[in-house]
């Protein structure tokens, strides 16, 4: 009798630690980090296309994924929040890809051709990306 | 000739004078908040495509994969269960502020703005009402507001709204344009 009740303790002390452990986890579940993701390598030029051609295709395809883009530097600026934005351009003059970036650029100028990894958003006049960092060759 | 270069001249003029000034930004913010018994939600977008034309009119867009949240589970949740933010990638909002008469975007100040229009978020449109300010500081115009939108009028349902998610959010604007 005495040993049946301590396994039920024990039982219940085990589940009651393990349900904690699970919401501590959940809770704690690392924020997406770009910089650790294989990103999908793609020219600027060729993502505006995508996403021009067909919107939910290119969704599915781009969507909430990390994104290696290669293009050119169209302009470089800081936002209300005093993050650095970039846009590269695509062949189409009205349309860009628009990174929002982590950290300041270093050596970014206009005109000259990199590489930004970042989380796609989807599209409104630009295609979007979140929480980008431009990658070293 | 004299006289057509006077027309010209004049017809130049007066299109200038009707011209609508037209500010915007692709990087302005808008985060909203839930209070509800078991948690509090914050999230945020700085990535809001807005224009504000001179005669009132006033437009926003954002993607809802661009709302950054304290934690992944909740952003996750967000996303996945009560958004659906794959299959409804947009929020907008388009509408006037009515009360532009009273506002004079060529003196600094902070203006009482009413704006009025449609807002669709999780593929439903509804007519909202709402007060905010317009401010202007030289060149820059600035934009804010803040409202309550209840989510079953957006169809947004789910097992945890109104334990972990509030029923009515806490809409805040703040766009600055150029």
């Amino acid at each position: 009798m005495n040993n049946k009740v301590r396994l039920i303790i024990i039982i219940l002390i085990l589940f009651i630690a393990g349900s904690f452990t699970v919401a501590y986890v959940m809770w704690n579940k690392p924020q997406r980090k770009v910089e650790n993701e294989k990103g999908i390598e793609v020219t600027s030029a060729q993502l505006v296309k995508d996403y021009q051609a067909n919107e939910a295709e290119a969704n599915k395809k781009y969507l909430d994924k990390a994104i290696q883009v290669t293009g050119v530097v169209a302009d470089i600026k800081n936002n209300q929040e005093g993050n650095s934005t970039i846009t590269l351009s695509s062949d189409d003059a009205f349309t860009g890809v628009f990174c929002t970036l982590k950290e300041k650029p270093v050596n970014v100028t206009t005109g000259s051709t990199i590489i930004i990894k970042g989380i796609c958003s989807g599209m409104l006049s630009d295609v979007r990306l979140r929480e980008a960092v431009v990658v070293n060759k | 000739m004299k006289r057509i270069t006077i027309l010209i001249a004049f017809t130049a003029f007066v299109g200038s004078m009707n011209a609508q000034q037209i500010y915007s930004t692709k990087a302005g913010k808008i985060s909203f908040f839930s209070s509800a018994p078991l948690e509090d939600i914050e999230a945020r977008t700085t990535e809001v495509e807005s224009k504000f034309a001179s005669n009132g009119q006033i437009a926003f867009a954002l993607l809802m994969k661009g709302f950054e949240f304290e934690n992944q589970e909740m952003e996750d949740h967000f996303n996945e269960e009560y958004l659906e933010s794959t299959k409804y990638p947009k929020a907008n909002f388009k509408g006037n502020i009515i009360n532009i008469s009273e506002i004079n975007l060529s003196k600094d100040g902070v203006y009482p703005a009413k704006v009025k229009g449609s807002l669709t978020i999780h593929g439903v449109t509804k007519e909202i009402a709402s007060n905010g300010t317009i401010e202007v500081r030289g060149p820059k115009v600035i934009a804010k507001s803040k409202f309550d939108i209840a989510l079953r009028d957006y169809n947004i349902g789910g097992a945890l709204i109104g334990k972990k998610i509030a029923n009515t959010i806490a809409i805040t604007v703040n766009c600055e344009y150029e």
